[in-house]
């Protein structure tokens, strides 16, 4: 007995120590503190409190405190948590038109469709679709007789778990963020090379979005949203995959 | 002594000549391609009519002690603006009699009805064994002119240049390059064209520089130095009497200029003056005015004119105390070649970080202008705002304002940040292991359904199995009676029940029915399928024991004890043979 309460105990606490700490981080938000709650936040996930709703509010407390392309970065990964959450999708428009004044880069409609559901979503999509499979099968194992109508339904549902996993195949490619990065610096120079002494090419916005589409060495090659191709520092820009990126002190 | 030949084949050649469309407006030079010669050598004369013919053959002048002969002629055509354009050239070999400075009279021709008169040319003929100084072969047929549009400027201020090649015939190699301390340089689009000079038709490159000087004084601007692929006339002729030409590498050198570069006056420099010089207009936009505390309010500032936009620089805010000042973002759109004629976009996001502010404070931007010779300052008017305090309380409003336009118009036209979440909402990522436990329970339970069922099926399908498994079942009950009715000495039950055991075991292993079993099978079944000899012993003193006691049912309690133990061995050996 005393031992499951200890282990009650222990799961319940990080979660209790979470919402106070998103508390704190709220309260400093409101008393305008955004440079002091973007580090609560950041500390919470970084604990492993990781929700849409703590990276969309170190999306807006890093937007406030000047920091566009990380806030972006923030809203992103809101967003990646709750496709459907029209707030984090309003605050990133806002971010991109009103501050970072850059264009978003274009996605398809097929695109579109397969983030819908997050990742997580998807994998409970499959897996309740595999669910109802297998409790038709167990009835039908059941009474064979009393459960007879179940073949075809039973049939259906395998082939729509067979639909549902290849979508979900195919969502988690397209969730792969490790591609998008967004440039979290003012005023970057994309250079023809990855050198230092290659002649500038175009001039990229804190908060621009960008496609990776090769490293070496500490330089990052990225394409803007007009199509030209340059190279940038790596510590210029956040890969949205990247975990938890640093934030500017 | 002098002659002038006139052959027949000159006049023939001006006869065709004279039906050559004119396309152009006419124009005619003469020169000699040397100026100074020795007694024995000979000078080239050319006469050249551009875009027309003379209507009469030129007459050439009569000089004394000269010789004008082997006259020549070539035509070419150029289309230049939709239309052609002929030029004509006849030479002729001017040979000195004598020693001395010669004169050659001006030559008159009329042209589309208009008379025409060439420049008189000198030539000095030297003696035989004087040394003439090397001419540049090229020199009269290029030049290279610098001009400034404007010389009395003030730091800062734009202006532009011409460098101007003229030439009779070549190529231009690369770009002139005009080097001069205190001023920076912007090429602009060259042009190309064609003008007369003293009687000479030179096809002309214009080299347009902007120029703006950065360092006051008298400063000179050039030499331009013009690399050029200068096509020089041999004064040889080939088979066909055309000239010959060869190709010369030259970088002939323009004039100087002289530039009065002024200082900006260092009286009346307004505050927050940054070197902007030229002629501006400045257009201010703030939005938007009714916000929270803490919401970013944009500036768009656009510089509109005439001057170095590069030096427009956005005022400092520095006395925007009650504001949060981000760093601007800016870009320059040019309208002109020259890159000084345009608009220069601010955007500076500032955040009002309490409530009650009550405007955006003035913005001033001054500029020298020279064409008033004096600063200049445009200014925005403040603009009154509205901020309401940031607290919670005030939070909701801001939020609705904000969810009633996603409303109406979708999320995408949110016009405001929307606020912080007040619940954390789902911790973690989900997916993962507990969404594998749940279709991992429900694919375990069918599994074992599934095996149940299979069992089911095998014993339905199975007559042999089933009996095996009823006999199984029905054996460990009559044992268990066959040893009550040994302790309770009850003979004939006893033996009932052993018969009934043996048929029922016999039976299922022989696949035989039950009631046709007797101690026959162990010889007619049993030893012919090599079943142990012990066993079939064993069987069949059982069944002999059954049969006696029909005739002498009583039996002690022991005895049939003994014999409840031999069955029980005897039963359990038979389960295992394999039949």
């Amino acid at each position: 007995m005393v031992h499951a309460v200890w282990m009650l105990v222990i799961a319940v606490a990080p979660r209790f120590a979470g919402a106070v700490g998103f508390d704190e981080a709220n309260r400093l938000y409101e008393n305008g503190e955004f440079s002091a709650s973007a580090l609560q936040y950041r500390e919470l996930i970084r604990s492993g409190q990781e929700s849409a709703a703590v990276w969309f509010n170190l999306g807006n407390a890093l937007l406030k405190d000047g920091e566009a392309g990380r806030g972006i970065y923030s809203y992103r990964r809101a967003i990646r948590l709750s496709p459907r959450d029209p707030d984090a999708r309003a605050n990133l428009m806002f971010a991109r038109k009103e501050v970072a004044g850059a264009f978003a880069p274009e996605t398809s409609s097929w695109s579109r469709f397969f983030r819908y559901l997050s990742p997580t979503e998807w994998i409970w999509f499959a897996a309740i679709v595999l669910c109802l499979c297998f409790s038709m099968m167990a009835l039908r194992e059941i009474n064979r007789s009393k459960f007879a109508g179940f073949l075809w339904p039973i049939r259906l549902g395998w082939g729509c778990a067979l639909l549902v996993g290849v979508i979900s195949m195919i969502a988690h490619s397209q969730w792969d963020d490790s591609g998008d990065g967004v440039i979290v610096v003012d005023k970057v120079v994309a250079r023809y090379g990855p050198l230092d002494d290659s002649k500038q090419f175009f001039q990229l916005k804190n908060g621009e979005e960008v496609k990776i589409t090769g490293r070496k060495n500490q330089w990052v090659q990225v394409v803007n949203t007009s199509g030209q191709s340059g190279w940038v520092r790596a510590d210029q820009l956040l890969s949205i995959a990247d975990d938890l990126p640093a934030l500017k002190s | 002594m002098y002659s002038v030949v006139r052959n027949s084949w000159g006049m023939a050649l001006l006869l065709l000549l004279a039906m050559t469309l004119v396309s152009h407006a006419a124009s005619f030079a003469v020169g000699l391609d040397r100026t100074t010669i020795r007694l024995g050598e000979s000078a080239r004369l050319s006469i050249t009519f551009d875009g027309g013919l003379p209507e009469k053959d030129p007459v050439l002048p009569a000089v004394q002690y000269l010789e004008f002969h082997s006259p020549t002629s070539s035509r070419s055509f150029s289309f230049g603006g939709g239309r052609s354009v002929s030029k004509t050239t006849i030479g002729y070999t001017v040979t000195p009699i004598q020693a001395g400075d010669f004169t050659i009279p001006s030559i008159n021709v009329r042209m589309d009805g208009k008379p025409f008169a060439s420049n008189p040319l000198k030539l000095k003929v030297l003696p035989r064994s004087a040394q003439v100084q090397e001419e540049k072969p090229e020199a009269g047929l290029m030049f290279v002119k610098l001009i400034a549009l404007n010389t009395n400027v003030y730091v800062g201020q734009p202006f532009r240049v011409l460098i101007k090649l003229y030439f009779v015939s070549g190529s231009v190699q690369q770009m002139p390059t005009l080097e001069s301390d205190g001023f920076t340089f912007t090429d602009l689009q060259a042009a190309r064209g064609r003008e007369a000079v003293n009687g000479q038709i030179y096809q002309v490159f214009q080299f347009p520089k902007a120029v703006v000087p950065v360092k006051p004084g008298k400063r000179k601007l050039g030499p331009a130095r013009c690399p050029f692929l200068a096509r020089i006339p041999t004064g040889r002729s080939d088979f066909f009497g055309r000239p010959e030409y060869r190709n010369r590498q030259v970088s002939p050198l323009s004039n100087e200029v002289e530039i009065n570069v002024l200082p900006l006056p260092a009286e009346g420099i307004p505050e927050g003056f940054n070197g902007a010089v030229g002629t501006y207009s400045m257009d201010v936009r703030v939005g938007p005015t009714n916000l929270t505390a803490g919401d970013p309010i944009t500036l768009q500032v656009a510089f509109s004119g005439k001057g170095v936009l590069e030096n427009v620089k956005l005022p400092l805010l520095a006395g925007w105390n009650d504001f949060k000042i981000y760093p601007p973002n800016d870009e320059i759109e040019y309208s002109d070649a020259a890159n000084h004629v345009g608009v220069r976009r601010y955007e500076q996001i500032v955040v009002p970080e309490k409530a009650d502010v009550p405007e955006v404070p003035a913005i001033e931007f001054s500029y020298f202008s020279p064409e008033m010779k004096k600063y200049v300052t445009l200014k925005h008017a403040p603009t009154p705002i509205s901020v309401a305090p940031a607290a919670s309380a005030n939070t909701a409003p801001v939020i609705m304002v904000a969810q009633t336009n996603r409303a109406k118009k979708g999320p995408q036209l949110a016009a405001e940040l929307l606020h912080i979440k007040p619940h954390i909402g789902t911790i973690g990522r989900g997916g993962g292991l507990p969404s594998l436990v749940l279709p991992a329970a429900t694919f375990v339970a069918w599994l074992l359904l599934w095996l149940r069922r299979r069992k089911a099926d095998e014993l339905a399908n199975d007559p042999r199995l089933r009996r095996r498994l009823a006999t199984d079942e029905a054996e460990g009950c009559l044992l268990e009676e066959l040893r009550k009715h040994a302790d309770a000495g009850e003979g004939e039950q006893f033996f009932k029940t052993l018969m009934a055991v043996l048929q029922e075991r016999l039976g299922e292993r022989l696949d035989l029915p039950a009631s046709g079993i007797t101690e026959s099978v162990v010889d007619e079944k049993m030893r012919p399928a090599a079943v142990d000899a012990d066993l079939c012993d064993a069987v069949r003193k059982l069944f002999d024991a059954c049969n006696q006691a029909r005739y002498a049912p009583d039996v002690e309690s022991g005895e049939l004890k003994k014999l409840a133990d031999d069955a029980g061995y005897a039963l359990k050996s038979l389960k295992e043979v394999q039949t």
